[in-house]
């Protein structure tokens, strides 16, 4: 029911803490929030009564957010201090999964671009008009970082529609009627699974590639880069399927929180 | 019977969850529960606070919690349940020590002893 979910993400969604003990306050709160309000309806037969007596009972959400926030560590309240942008890397209510990862991806691209240029500025300054023959030349220096932007910002857009793509399909999974919609469904998510791990294992012999031209000591030929990506889909596969189990029951039970709307909403009684 | 509101309830809601978890494992629905019919219903707190306490007392290893197994295919929400663990059992024993003392001492300043 949408008005105790919002309840509950007005309750947890300013709390700093991980995501993950996050969605299991979610869980237990909206357990608890589900069974007071059938309760209250079995008593007032009325749903909208019924949400209303369940959130008095319930308790307010603001003092209930400090009163959890109290009940997490100091460490993890400071790890999880919002910082500059905090707002704009949670999913946007209506976006869809394909922009979110673009947007995501465009924040990570210029962020990154930032870092290095900084750092071949530290480099370049640091070396000075002087290059020694075991130094790698300013050309060598700007391919390096171009290219390692580069294979960043593919390998995380490849990965976030790949990853995409594996929660749409356990969807499929758990909503097909029959054992042959099942295996399509776990079929595709294997596909995606080696396609990820494969782009992931290339990504990563492809930075060590570009590493590698622009240094003067050699450390990996073209061989070991096809090896490391093969390397990656023998394990991800495997990995992808073993996750997939625990995404079934815990991707799609919180997919909808973090973009669910808590604002937009006309305000509950007793709320 | 006189409602014991939240203010009065402060610094002893903790203790009175490990009191109720020491008949056995319960969710936080069931701890509510047994807190209530124990009280006569004169726990004057809202629900949503029972969470904060159990969160606290599993930091401090006072409890210990597994989610329920899931009993449908229909994605909900699962429930935890809790336990008392031995640290939790000792704390119990030493908060119930506490409370004699203090409802004997202040029982005899205000001329009403236990």
């Amino acid at each position: 029911m949408k008005a105790l979910r919002v309840q509950v993400e007005r309750v947890v969604r300013p709390i700093r803490a991980n995501s993950g003990r996050k969605n299991r306050m979610r869980e237990e709160l909206l357990a608890h929030l589900t069974r007071l309000h059938e309760e209250e309806l079995a008593r007032t037969g009325d749903d909208a009564q019924a949400t209303a007596a369940a959130l008095d009972r319930f308790g307010d959400a603001a003092s209930l957010s400090r009163e959890l926030q109290g009940s997490v560590s100091w460490i993890e309240r400071w790890a999880c201090v919002p910082v500059l942008g905090w707002m704009q890397i949670r999913r946007r209510v209506g976006e869809s999964a394909v922009g979110y990862i673009l947007r995501m991806n465009a924040w990570v691209f210029a962020i990154s671009a930032g870092y290095y240029s900084l750092m071949m500025l530290v480099v370049l300054i640091a070396r000075g008009g002087r290059q020694r023959v075991d130094q790698p030349t300013t050309s060598q220096i700007l391919i390096l970082f171009a290219g390692l932007i580069f294979i960043q910002g593919v390998g995380l857009l490849g990965q976030g529609l790949f990853c995409e793509g594996i929660r749409q399909e356990i969807g499929r999974r758990v909503a097909a009627g029959d054992a042959r919609g099942r295996r399509k469904a776990t079929w595709r998510i294997v596909g995606y699974g080696a396609a990820n791990s494969a782009l992931l294992g290339a990504a990563f012999a492809a930075g060590m590639l570009v590493i590698d031209a622009s240094s003067p000591i050699s450390f990996i030929t073209r061989a070991q880069f096809w090896w490391i990506t093969l390397g990656a889909v023998v394990l991800g596969v495997p990995y992808t399927l073993f996750q997939s189990r625990n995404w079934n029951t815990s991707m799609r039970r919180f997919e909808n929180w973090e973009s669910l709307d808590i604002e937009d909403l006309t305000p509950i009684a007793g709320a | 019977m006189t409602a014991i509101s939240g203010d009065q309830l402060r610094g002893h809601l903790e203790g009175l969850i490990l009191a109720a978890l020491e008949r056995g494992t319960a969710h936080g629905w069931d701890i509510w529960r047994n807190l209530e019919a124990a009280s006569g219903g004169a726990l004057a707190l809202k629900e949503g606070s029972l969470y904060p306490a159990l969160y606290r007392l599993e930091s401090q290893g006072l409890i210990a919690a597994r989610w329920e197994a899931a009993t449908t295919a229909r994605p909900g929400p699962r429930r935890r349940v809790y336990r008392l663990t031995a640290k939790g059992r000792r704390r119990l024993e030493t908060a119930r020590g506490e409370w004699r003392q203090f409802v004997a001492v202040l029982g005899n300043l205000l001329g009403a002893p236990a």
